[in-house]
């Protein structure tokens, strides 16, 4: 298998939104390189519907959990605690920065 | 107070007679976390709180209405939410993170008054097999500080084994409750997929998490899971249990001959395991040899399917929301600094590998590939659990939990392949999503434990109960 190059692994950190530095490029390029040489053994096998299909044994036996549509609890009731964990707020609005 | 011996069963007959309070029971717990916390660093944070607990828990007593649970010291792995405290999953980008809301088991746990002494250590969002992941510290193992307690619930597991719980609770992926437990002498139990509801536990790979109990024994195991498992409108993955089924007269035991010939079981583990077999036998039940042929590349199908969920699982962290903020330039510089700075490398190799995977020229290679043989494990597992008087049929499964004792610390840090590879054995079961345990079934040469895994088909825990009990001694 070809190792994975320098470019291909900078692409790979900006689509997962981080950065790596120097030294790093050069230690995940030989871990990821060593980590994908072990997991090629499963190409060994034919056939390739398991995406489509749903997984069978226990996972076959899950169903969508629903509930009634309507209000799920009192206005604000959680409001006070999910925004006492927001980094960056303006009252009680979450503030990021702009978009467009 | 010594309370090595003391399980949640024997320390409830004790709570009862009168033979100590809980406060008493909290107290000597406390000490030890005091004396050896600083040294094994299986706590990341003792409660200030335990007193009111431990108020409502003795008035339970008092009032003749103590559950089993009532009064007993537990650890709580930090990927466990519980309300109103932090729950970091050992990551700098949930350092300051305090939970919300409770999750299900802590929710179920509480209206039992256990005593929640304090959140555990463990690898960063879970990922690790020896808790040297944390950007915390590493866990030592307290029966040698030169070597790891297993991962990624280091932590609880070292709490209990330090005596600083009666029991503790974890979170299994790949093999995080198992192995540790093997590792440091205690029963771990990782659940049937969607047997206990993951509502609040911080989510690493949702095809295969499960929290189980880590104990003293297997009854207490049991306890906890009782206690643990059900249907959650919350976990749209939870089943419900049926009624017990009976269980048969003389079991059988299979033994997978192929998943043994894996390269890397050493002769000390190996050799236990052929004494673990002869006891079976003497107990009375049946053995037999049998074949799981697609059970070997269980470990590289999870290095697919695990980090390809992680990639997406931990989307979420942004700095927006919650947990850690770092300023970039603009929104875009703010998740990648945020990101970069709060997760440490295993994680972020993870999400590199799990991105790669996913990416439209892999995808069906690796991802594809991936689910296919997922469904051939399954498979196999199905064909022997299936009729138990076919010529390959059996009841339980038998494998040692890992191919080696406790390793020294560093000594696979610096290699992931060699470190990944001490979850060989545990693989199988969370791609199938069986439940399974592990046991202490002896020493090796250096006095290190060695533990027995024993699997059951679907929602057969209460097979794994008798059969460990059976194998320990436990009435």
């Amino acid at each position: 298998m070809a190792k994975i190059k320098k470019e291909e692994l900078l692409k790979l950190a900006s689509l997962s939104r981080i950065e790596l530095n120097e030294e790093e490029l050069g230690s995940f390029g030989k871990d990821i390189d060593s980590i994908l040489s072990f997991i090629k053994q499963i190409q060994e096998v034919s056939g390739n519907t398991g995406v489509e299909k749903r997984l069978p044994g226990i996972f076959s036996m899950i169903q969508n959990s629903f509930r009634e549509d309507g209000p799920a609890h009192k206005p604000g009731e959680f409001s006070k605690e999910i925004l006492a964990e927001v980094p960056k707020r303006e009252g009680d609005y979450v503030k990021v920065k702009k978009i467009l | 107070m010594n309370i090595t011996d003391l399980t949640i069963k024997s320390a409830h007959d004790h709570l009862k007679n009168g033979d100590f309070s809980v406060n008493d029971l909290v107290d000597a717990t406390l000490k030890n976390i005091e004396e050896k916390n600083p040294k094994i660093n299986a706590y990341l944070e003792v409660y200030k709180d335990v007193k009111g607990g431990i108020e409502k828990a003795e008035s339970l007593f008092k009032g003749g209405k103590a559950h089993v649970l009532t009064g007993i010291p537990l650890a709580l792995k930090d990927n466990i939410l519980n309300k109103g405290k932090i729950a970091s999953a050992s990551s700098k980008i949930l350092e300051k993170y305090r939970a919300t809301y409770d999750s299900t088991v802590v929710s179920k746990l509480k209206k039992e008054g256990p005593i929640f002494i304090g959140r555990t250590n463990m690898d960063e969002f879970a990922m690790g097999s020896s808790t040297e992941n944390s950007a915390y510290g590493v866990t030592r193992n307290p029966l040698d500080l030169t070597r790891v307690p297993g991962g990624s619930s280091g932590g609880s597991v070292a709490a209990v084994k330090m005596n600083g719980a009666l029991a503790g609770l974890g979170s299994d992926t790949g093999g995080s409750i198992r192995q540790p437990a093997s590792f440091c002498g205690l029963v771990g139990l990782k659940p049937t997929y969607g047997a206990v509801s993951r509502y609040g536990l911080i989510a690493m790979g949702s095809s295969l998490d499960q929290i189980g109990p880590l104990t003293k024994s297997v009854g207490d195991a049991e306890i906890l899971f009782e206690v643990m498992k059900g249907k959650d409108p919350k976990d749209s993955t939870t089943l419900s249990f049926s009624e017990k089924k009976e269980l048969p007269k003389k079991l059988i035991i299979g033994v997978p001959e192929d998943v043994l010939s894996i390269d890397g079981i050493q002769p000390d583990v190996r050799k236990n395991f052929e004494e673990s077999i002869k006891r079976f036998s003497k107990l009375g039940y049946e053995i037999k040899n049998i074949s799981l042929p697609n059970a070997h590349y269980s470990l590289a199908i999870y290095y697919v399917i695990m980090p390809a969920e992680v990639s997406s699982n931990l989307a979420r962290f942004d700095g927006v929301k919650y947990g850690l903020h770092e300023n970039g330039e603009n929104l875009l510089g703010d998740y990648i600094k945020t990101r970069t700075v709060g997760f440490g490398r295993e994680t972020r190799r993870r999400l590199i590998l799990g991105t790669y995977v996913l990416s439209s020229g892999y995808y069906d290679s690796f991802y594809g590939k991936a689910n296919e043989l997922r469904r051939a494990v399954i498979g196999d597992f199905d064909k022997v659990f299936e009729n138990r008087q076919a010529k390959n049929g059996v009841d339980i499964i038998i494998t040692p939990t890992t191919p080696d004792v406790a390793f020294k610390i560093g000594e696979k840090a610096a290699d992931p392949l060699s470190m990944y590879m001490s979850d060989i054995l545990t693989a199988p079961q969370s791609i199938a999503g069986l439940p399974a345990i592990s046991i202490p079934s002896g020493l090796s040469k250096d006095s290190l434990p060695i533990g027995l895994q024993i699997t059951a088909p679907y929602m057969r825990e209460d097979l794994l109960f008798k059969v460990g009990k059976d194998f320990l001694g436990e009435i």
